[in-house]
């Protein structure tokens, strides 16, 4: 009997693994995507919504208690894009903090006007909570009376922002990663002013994606 | 008769199978409803240092300088990366964390996460980190209204659904409606 069992669970394994990668190379090979760094999306944005990006930075932040947030800065270190996890990567750890990563994800604009700012004070009010709460300040997990206060604050903030825009509204970006793997260097890469990043001829090594994960912890996947 | 042996025996079953589930959702659970208390993922810890002798300009702190610096302040860290925060912070990055060094005072703080063992794990899994552990926490969830209602149907008699059984279920239903009530409806 539990030879049967264990029998149907080894060929239930197999099959969940034929048909991920499966995904995977249709993944891979159906959009033309576009190479860029950190700087280069951030000193244009609109341009690059909605388009299929590989983007190179280095994490500095991510939220520890979900991890379904991360930071990457390129070389100036004021300017840092968010980038959330598709459902197949999960979460982000921790320990990727400091280290240099190649994102592939879209650029996803979202549109703050006094519509989205009502709304968005009703799900506070709710308990629920929004993505553009969660900004490089890193946002609040909490429900203290203080991170209400911080809430509104940011209300505020939105607000005064909408106000000072010409169009009625402001804009947020963040990337949603596809996929994403930890640049090794054979050097630790120091990220001193000045210096150029060294990344193009690396994008030509994203897709070998689990050759290059021996820096992190055991059994931690970060590309599907 | 029949159909209560097959009631009981889904129960007894489906108990078997979810039992570890409930052991990670009722654990994680747990941790999550006081995560302004604590950080259930990481065991975060932070201690102060000071640096005696600094370099003035930014540019001499170089990596063979930073990995000097963590050889005396924070022996046992390895380094991965540093950069500039602002002009007087340094930022460290190690293995399991960050260290701050402010150029101007020599003060500076190590911190470092390490992963929470078993409770890591576990969040790991109540964050629902990937579709197939949807669908199969979707067939917990499933199951768990299985469970409930076979649950009630278990015994007969005066400890069944009809005599104690009764009561202690009328008092399960009773308490989130009076929450409802208070918090949700606020008619009091």
């Amino acid at each position: 009997m539990i030879k049967k069992v264990l029998g149907i669970l080894a060929v239930a394994a197999i099959m969940v693994s034929c048909v991920n990668k499966e995904e995977k190379k249709e993944a891979c090979c159906d959009k033309e995507v576009t190479k860029v760094t950190v700087d280069q999306v951030m000193a244009d944005m609109q341009t690059f919504v909605d388009k299929d990006l590989v983007i190179v930075g280095t994490v500095n932040h991510v939220c520890s208690h979900g991890g379904k947030r991360m930071f990457i800065m390129g070389e100036d270190p004021d300017v840092a894009i968010k980038i959330t996890p598709s459902e197949e990567i999960g979460v982000f750890e921790k320990e990727l903090e400091g280290s240099h990563v190649i994102v592939k994800g879209i650029l996803t604009e979202l549109r703050i006007d006094e519509a989205y700012v009502a709304n968005l004070e009703k799900e506070i009010a709710e308990g629920s909570d929004s993505e553009a709460i969660h900004d490089h300040s890193g946002g609040t997990h909490d429900e203290t009376e203080e991170a209400k206060e911080e809430k509104k604050h940011q209300i505020e903030a939105m607000r005064t922002q909408i106000a000072e825009s010409e169009n009625g509204y402001y804009s947020q970006f963040w990337i949603e990663a596809s996929k994403f793997e930890v640049k090794e260097c054979d050097h630790e890469h120091e990220h001193v002013e000045g210096e150029e990043e060294h990344d193009h001829e690396h994008f030509e090594a994203e897709e070998h994606e689990h050759e290059h994960e021996h820096e992190h912890e055991e059994g931690e996947e970060h590309t599907h | 008769m029949k159909l209560r042996k097959l009631n009981r025996n889904l129960h007894r079953d489906l108990g078997y199978i979810f039992f570890f589930l409930t052991i990670i959702y009722g654990l994680s659970g747990i941790a999550l409803n006081h995560i302004d208390d604590w950080n259930p993922s990481y065991v975060i810890k932070n201690s102060e240092i000071y640096v005696k002798s600094i370099p003035t300009n930014k540019t001499d702190v170089t990596k063979s300088y930073v990995t000097i610096l963590l050889d005396e302040y924070a022996p046992n860290e390895k380094y991965k990366n540093h950069y500039f925060p602002n002009d007087n912070t340094l930022k460290i990055f190690i293995k399991n964390g960050s260290v701050f060094v402010d150029l101007e005072t020599g003060q500076g703080n190590i911190e470092t996460s390490k992963r929470r063992p078993v409770f890591h794990q576990f969040n790991y899994l109540h964050y629902n980190p990937q579709k197939w552990w949807t669908i199969i926490s979707d067939i917990y969830a499933i199951s768990l209204l299985l469970l409930a209602i076979t649950g009630l149907f278990i015994l007969k008699g005066k400890n069944g659904i009809t005599g104690r059984g009764a009561w202690l279920t009328g008092f399960g239903i009773i308490v989130p409606i009076i929450f409802l009530l208070i918090y949700y409806w606020k008619l009091f």
